[in-house]
């Protein structure tokens, strides 16, 4: 008994530490290492590229850290589209119309892809291994569909899926053609987009001009059949 | 109630699970009520042709279910959703049912409401009991509850209505009524998922 009380004290007190110890600290770092690590990747980009080892080393950490990351590099990729991503909310609009909207944000994400100098063509190569299809295709998804939601598109039918889809299309090819684009501030990939865009938005108007002609020969043909009825 | 409603789906603390539940209740909402406005928009077109009498009366039901597709549109748009693949397929089918039953006449008409409002009448309180049942007390949900049974007690009055304008009078009143009935449910199954 004299013996137990002792014990039974100290386990007590260890476990109070601990739990004083998990919630005030560790619990709170441990969460945000994984992206403490990206953060600082990404800071490392421009010389580094996607490796996450200099992060971890210029962090403290041994190079094994990196590999709480089963995608490696794919991870932090991921990590900058998404940041890309949510920086789009913040840009300047100044055109009044939607295809304006559109056009000046596809703009600016892709002027956003110039900081990433020769490390551009490897995540493009990323991006379209089969292995990381699902992933990248994710991601284009989740970037074009903030571009039409901040152009304000009001989509609720099947155009809802032939802007995102046309979107996703334009812009892919977009970045691919920047990879071997050498010209001063991107001229040559921003008028290709452009291009691309301009051809989109005359397919789009021709396909509703028909549509309107198909509706405004309805509505005339049953007229002319209601006034030969009656 | 709109405002509330839109912070409730685009709510940062849900689960998953509850996130992706109401993207297919707003989903399946929005096809909905399109059904119902292209119905009633097809049904009010014969009408004023063939029996002006009846037109105000479906222009009235018509006004409310525009307000209600207005509405789901605005959540969808707001709340980042995507909208039902067939949406296409709703619309006409939507607006041949509506010509289609008014055309048969008045009663066949009031019966195809009565069809259709039962169903959207029963589906509605299956969503509002697991929203109450398995989502937070938190005011933007008590809003978005309010907003789904706001709408439920209109489709229930267009339902009243069709029952006090002869829609049991309709022939084969049985075929009619059970084929829009089983039709609205597959259409149900599939705008939730697709």
């Amino acid at each position: 008994m004299i013996r137990a009380s002792p014990r039974f004290f100290t386990v007590r007190t260890v476990q109070a530490s601990l739990r004083s110890y998990a919630t005030a600290h560790t619990s709170k770092s441990e969460v945000d290492l994984p992206r403490q690590i990206l953060e600082r990747g990404l800071q490392l980009l421009p010389e580094h590229g996607w490796d996450l080892a200099p992060a971890t080393r210029s962090l403290g950490l041994s190079d094994q850290a990196a590999s709480i990351f089963p995608n490696g590099k794919f991870d932090l990729l991921q990590f900058y589209l998404q940041k890309q991503t949510a920086k789009l909310a913040s840009v300047q609009l100044k055109s009044s119309t939607p295809d304006g909207c559109v056009r000046e944000l596809v703009h600016a994400r892709l002027l956003a892809n110039a900081e990433l100098g020769p490390y551009l063509g490897e995540a493009v190569s990323m991006l379209m291994s089969p292995k990381y299809l699902p992933y990248s295709l994710e991601q284009l998804h989740n970037l074009v569909d903030e571009i039409w939601f901040l152009a304000g598109d009001k989509g609720h039918d099947a155009t809802w899926y032939t802007r995102r889809g046309s979107l996703a299309m334009i812009y892919a090819a977009s970045e691919s053609f920047m990879t071997r684009d050498n010209s001063p501030n991107f001229k040559h990939t921003l008028s290709f987009c452009d291009r691309q865009l301009n051809a989109w938005s005359r397919f789009e108007a021709a396909e509703e001009s028909v549509s309107e002609w198909f509706k405004f020969n309805a509505i005339a043909a049953f007229n002319v059949a209601k006034s030969l009825t009656r | 109630m709109l405002r509330q409603s839109i912070k409730a789906v685009n709510n940062k603390s849900l689960k998953p699970a509850q996130r992706k539940y109401l993207e297919k209740v707003i989903r399946v909402d929005q096809a909905g009520e399109l059904g119902a406005d292209y119905i009633y928009m097809g049904q009010h077109f014969v009408f004023k042709q063939t029996l002006p009498k009846l037109a105000p009366l479906i222009r009235h039901m018509w006004d409310q279910e525009i307000h209600h597709h207005n509405t789901f549109d605005t959540i969808q748009t707001e709340g980042r959703i995507r909208p039902s693949v067939f949406t296409p397929v709703w619309k006409i089918a939507a607006l041949g049912l509506g010509m289609g039953t008014a055309l048969l006449g008045k009663e066949a008409a009031m019966a195809c409401t009565e069809a259709v409002e039962t169903v959207i009448g029963g589906h509605y309180n299956d969503q509002l009991r697991r929203l109450s049942k398995e989502f937070p007390e938190t005011e933007e949900f008590v809003q978005l509850r309010k907003l789904i049974s706001e709408f439920r007690d209109d489709e229930l009055e267009h339902l009243e209505t069709a029952i006090e304008n002869d829609a049991k009078k309709a022939v084969p009143y049985m075929l009619l009524t059970e084929a829009i009935k089983n039709g609205c449910r597959g259409a149900i199954f599939l705008a939730e998922r697709f």
